[in-house]
């Protein structure tokens, strides 16, 4: 079985810029009044091993801890960042100085006040030494400084634009300061009884089994939230979770956990609701190991991309939801597309032509039909790639190509493909955490041998230099243009391809209302109400 | 030898069992012939259900379940045999030379043999194939690997006995050496449990092979009907066929085998049949 | 304490001294097998970025992946001496903590199908060696030939089919409702529901084996002299059978239990998945699949030492349902 949304090769995210502006704004909900009362369960897998957002990458546990958990801003739909903690904040000038101003009557899940101080030590002690992706933000921190108990400024040693981003959980949920200083935050007994300042309170957790969490009758948003309680089921199994939500067992199943390949199927029972695009853009990549023979040849990689069937991988990996690929980055930042580097222009699917190039490139097929073999590593318990290979090792066989399917176990796939380099191809997917820079690593120089960065050897100065200013520019429009320069040179050497553009979705009962607010998979819910509920909490 | 063969085909289930082994090894001979295609081939049409054009129907990724049937029973075959090969083959020499020379040799290697059996055996494959990969030709050596134990104490028990039978005693007087006494007088002798555990042990490594493909560990080169049911596993709604066809063909190779083993086992041992009814 | 006790008491004290070396072996061969495989456990401890060196040298030390190999085998026969099975990677917290919840889940599925297996297997065969070659022997004959081949996945997967999906008499898959209520006797309802299809799927083995074995020794042990004498005496037949006969027929039935035992955790493993049913077998492949190696060899070492104790008992019984045993 498939180990479904196992920490799936999620964001990166270094050095967000522009705005989370891609996601399609929410539609318009029904004004209707929301009721009280009533319990949401949401399927989840794997068993988390802790709730603490600021300690981890995983997704599972993101969409848990951030209902318990706050951060100081949050997410909303349409891209831009709302209060949360902070109530209001400024940036000076020089983009040096952030001030938050906190709200003044928050208290934790067990009484206790929620202060500036409780921020500092979270900042200080906890996301800049454990939290693995945004402790490379948080190095960036001069200092944390509290001149009042409701104010909390941030000084920077470089300005950084996406740094507000790193603000709203799950990167920022606040701790309680009097329970964990202290302690030591690896084994902490609070990894498992998170108390927050969130929507949600922890009641238990039964582990393989399911979390329980309660109304914070105490929220300090008055009047909300509507749910009475929130359990998440563990369901490792993909199958189950779709039989769990069809039996009425489950009602809500995030993009991460939802086999698409039910999506066709569910969404002609009005019983259930669904959202796409519920997350920033992703895409599946095919690399080449361009230090070996013949993909050394960037003919060759052209014919094979050419021999693939990118509609049908869209319709068997991703089920019809996704795009086939036309952008080395991703056409949902409509800013940096050019036509003149379009995959669908340059390598439009032609077996004929394939065949044609590659015995031009000097590779005819031999008396048993076949030109070379490759191997093709990916992760096996990943929910596109096995069906993406599949389709690849059909295609390729029509152009004589004779593929040897390495699928293997996550450990051993990260050990092929990125740490010895092993491998002919290899197959991933990737996720841009809202920003092309997060894409950039696909195509940058890198020799650090790291996992889901570019393992290809292909190394371009130019390409390097052309991201960094596209990084840099404040301006989309001015780094559209370098993305754009970038992406000719990137559709040309082809050392790595985006197969298709990913869509996700989640999967709900049509019961509850209120449930897509933030445009990531870690909502806070305190607004989702069940229709059939009181009038009063 | 040849009233044994009559006492076998004279046990109808027994017959059935080996004429559909019989007609499993002729499948794969002709694979090429009876499904062109190739089983792996993903086709434009998904879930077709059985009918003239497919007569098994297609799976989610537009692959003929007939020709996965064909071309997934030359895996189990090979697995089949090839696990019980190896497995008779340790069994047979573990066993040999601990009954044939006793004393520290037996008792060492009954010890191994008893470290072997309490691993339970689906387990320990489960962990190896996946942290070492998948691949046919490590699923039988792992499955040939672990399923000895047994095959080692029938033969240990029969050199145990016959050791000291008067024709042994005699050939051991003429002077000839250990392996000589060992492969020509007492081996031939004590073969006929190992024959029957090793029909035994066909069906239960095929049973083994489609359990681990089952979790998702069968080799993405070949089809398997192990794999094939842990495909269908996600789409138990959409279509029954992709359960049906490969989990039948299981079930049959399976039961063939075992019915093989249970006649032969009978054929031997006349008496058993008696006493069981 | 009287003779039969001390006995006994030696013979389990001997058999668990024998055990150990046995126990240790299980370790190093799993031990080794882990660590030859390829792939790092830190590699998925780290997660899915690019980690600094510094926090990766600083996880290894925590879970002390930095130590020499031997020395890392050794440090853990140290603390399975005082009970302590280590640290779950993945879990954060102790390994026997994790598997002590996943153990009731997997004792309830695989003791219901005991049972079920027992109760009607030993019936069939029972009441069909009564009539040799009438309609329910032969019934049970097929029965018994067709469990014995099913692959249990498979079993599970049409038990759903046919059940679950198509009849909705049963839930498809998990082992409690949520939406019941969450204690008490909705909860244990429930959980009965969710149980009936995955204990039927793996017990059919069983049932097979069963039904076979007792038909086969009740049909022996009924021409055996003392029941013919007990017929010639007039005694009813429903007594001879049930008095006589079944006692003596425990014996083989209590062998199959014990030697079928690692197929009975195979099975459950396998039920496990097909009917999402949160036991130990789930937990095992969680653990293979997140590099999980100190809960991978507890639950490795507790099924083997389960393995032992299982036939440990089997002994025991033998000696206690068959006088001629001694232990």
């Amino acid at each position: 079985m498939a180990i479904p949304g196992r920490l799936l090769p999620t964001a990166f995210c270094v050095f967000l810029s522009g705005a989370l502006c891609l996601v399609a704004a929410g539609q318009s909900v029904a004004q209707e009044k929301p009721r009280y009362g009533g319990t949401l369960i949401q399927a989840i897998a794997p068993n988390p091993e802790h709730l603490v957002t600021i300690l981890t990458t995983g997704v599972h546990i993101h969409s848990i801890g951030c209902k318990v958990y706050s951060g100081l801003l949050a997410s909303r739909r349409d891209g831009t960042l709302g209060p949360d903690l902070a109530k209001s904040w400024e940036v000076s000038p020089d983009g040096m100085t952030y001030t938050f101003h906190l709200e003044r009557d928050v208290r934790f899940h067990d009484g206790k006040p929620f202060t500036a101080a409780d921020v500092k030590f979270t900042f200080e002690q906890v996301v800049a030494k454990f939290h693995p992706r945004a402790r490379r933000v948080m190095v960036n921190m001069q200092s944390v400084e509290t001149p009042d108990p409701f104010t909390v400024v941030i000084r920077l040693k470089r300005a950084f634009g996406p740094f507000l981003l790193s603000m709203t959980c799950p990167e920022s949920g606040i701790l309680p300061k009097h329970l964990w200083e202290g302690t030591d935050v690896l084994k902490s007994p609070q990894r498992l009884k998170p108390v927050g300042t969130g929507p949600f309170m922890f009641r238990e957790a039964a582990a393989g089994s399911h979390i329980t969490l309660v109304r914070n009758p105490n929220y300090f948003k008055k009047g909300l939230p509507y749910l009475d309680r929130i359990i998440l089921k563990i369901i490792p199994d993909t199958p189950a979770r779709v039989l769990a939500l069809e039996a009425g067992e489950v009602d809500f199943i995030a993009s991460y956990f939802f086999p698409k390949q039910q999506f066709t199927r569910l969404s002609k029972m009005k019983e259930f609701q669904f959202q796409k695009d519920t997350d920033t853009p992703g895409n599946a990549i095919i690399h080449f190991n361009i230090q070996r023979k013949p993909l050394d040849d960037a003919r060759v990689r052209r014919a094979l991309y050419m021999a693939l069937n990118r509609k049908l991988i869209v319709e068997r990996a991703d089920f019809g939801l996704g795009k086939e690929a036309s952008s080395p980055f991703d056409s949902r930042f409509p800013w940096l597309v050019t036509p003149e580097a379009d995959y669908r222009k340059a390598y439009p699917y032609d077996p004929a032509r394939a065949n044609r190039l590659l015995d031009e490139a000097g590779h005819p097929k031999k008396a048993d039909g076949t030109r070379f073999t490759v191997a093709v590593v990916y992760m096996s318990s990943h929910p596109l790639l096995p069906p993406t290979s599949q389709v690849l090792r059909s295609n390729w066989a029509d152009v004589g190509v004779k593929v040897n399917l390495v699928g293997v176990e996550r450990a051993v796939m990260q050990e092929r493909a990125f740490g010895k380099r092993d491998y002919d191809v290899t197959l991933q997917t990737y996720t841009s955490a809202g920003d092309p820079v997060g894409l950039v690593r696909i195509y940058a120089t890198n020799n650090s041998r790291s996992v889901f960065v570019n393992p290809t050897w292909y190394s371009n100065p130019k390409v390097d230099e052309l991201f960094s200013k596209g990084g840099a520019a404040a301006d989309v429009k001015i780094r559209g243009e370098y993305y754009k320069e970038a992406s000719k040179i990137l559709v040309t050497d082809i050392p790595s391809a985006i197969l298709f553009e990913r869509s996700e979705v989640d999967a709900a009962s049509a019961k509850f209302k209120g449930l897509w607010r933030a445009g990531t998979p870690y909502e806070r819910w305190d607004e989702v109400w069940m229709a059939g509920g009181r009038e009063k909490p | 030898m040849r009233s044994f063969a009559r006492r076998f085909l004279r046990n109808l289930p027994a017959a059935a069992g080996a004429a559909w082994v019989l007609g499993m090894i002729l499948v794969c001979a002709l694979v090429p012939w009876l499904a062109a295609s190739d089983p792996l081939r993903v086709g434009g049409d998904a879930f077709a259900p059985p009918g003239a054009a497919y007569w098994f129907g297609t799976d989610n990724q537009g692959r003929d379940i007939w020709s996965g049937i064909l071309h997934g029973a030359q895996v189990s075959l090979a697995v089949g045999f090839l696990a019980a090969i190896t497995s008779s083959s340790i069994g047979v020499a573990v066993g040999a030379a601990a009954g044939f020379h006793g004393g520290w040799v037996d008792s060492f290697l009954m010890r191994v043999t008893e470290l072997f059996q309490i691993m339970p055996r689906f387990f320990l494959a489960l962990i190896i194939i996946s942290l070492f990969g998948a691949g046919i030709g490590k699923v039988i050596f792992v499955i040939g690997v672990l399923s000895w134990p047994p095959t080692a104490r029938l033969i240990r028990a029969e050199f145990l006995t016959l050791k000291h039978r008067d024709f042994i005693e005699a050939a051991r007087a003429t002077g000839i050496g250990d392996l000589t006494l060992c492969f020509r007088q007492i081996l031939p002798n004590a073969m006929a449990p190992a024959v029957v555990a090793g029909s035994l042990d066909i069906a239960q490594a095929i049973l083994l092979e489609a359990s681990l493909s089952f979790f998702g560990l069968g080799d993405p080169n070949l089809i398997s009907w192990g794999t094939m049911l842990y495909n269908a596993q996600g789409y138990l709604r959409q279509g029954w066929w992709l359960s049906i066809f490969p989990g039948a063909a299981i079930f049959l190779a399976v039961l063939a085998f075992n019915l093989v083993g249970d006649g032969i086992n009978e054929a031997l041992n006349p008496r058993l049949r008696e006493s069981q009814g | 304490m009287d003779g039969t006790t001390a006995t006994l008491f030696q013979f389990v004290l001997r058999r668990a001294l024998q055990a150990i070396p046995l126990l240790l072996g299980v370790v190093v061969v799993n031990f080794v097998i882990i660590h030859l495989a390829p792939g790092n456990p830190i590699d998925i401890l780290v997660g899915d970025f690019p980690a600094p060196p510094e926090y990766v040298a600083r996880l290894s030390r925590d879970f002390g992946l930095d130590r020499p190999l031997w020395e890392q085998l050794f440090l853990y026969f140290g603390r399975l001496v005082q009970g302590d099975l280590g640290f779950s990677f993945a879990n954060r917290q102790p390994v026997l903590g994790v598997i002590l919840d996943r153990l009731p889940a997997t004792l309830l599925l695989s003791g219901t199908a005991l049972v079920l297996a027992a109760v009607l297997g030993v019936a069939l065969g029972v009441l069909s060696s009564r009539r040799p070659y009438s309609i329910l022997d032969n019934f049970t004959s097929v029965l018994s030939l067709v469990g014995f081949s099913m692959p249990v996945f498979w079993l599970g997967q049409l038990l759903i089919m046919g059940f679950a999906l198509e009849l909705r008499w049963f839930p498809a898959q998990g082992m409690v409702s949520l939406r019941a209520d969450p204690s008490g006797w909705g909860r244990m309802l429930s959980i009965a529901a969710h149980l009936i299809l995955p204990a039927l799927a793996l017990s059919v083995r069983f049932l097979a084996l069963n039904s076979r074995i007792s038909r086969a020794s009740m049909l022996e042990i009924l021409r055996q002299e003392y029941i013919v004498t007990a017929r010639a005496k007039g005694l009813s037949e429903g007594r001879i059978v049930y008095i006589h006969a079944l006692r003596n027929s425990m014996l083989p039935i209590v062998t199959v239990i014990g030697f079928n035992f690692g197929f009975l955790l195979a099975g459950s493993a396998l039920v496990e998945t097909v009917f999402a049913w949160p036991g130990i077998g789930r937990l095992l492949y969680d653990s293979i699949t997140s590099r999980d190696y100190p809960v991978i060899m507890g639950i490795f070492l507790a099924v083997c030492a389960g393995i032992i104790i299982v036939n440990l008992l089997t002994d025991i019984a033998y000696a206690y349902l068959d006088p001629r045993v001694k232990l």
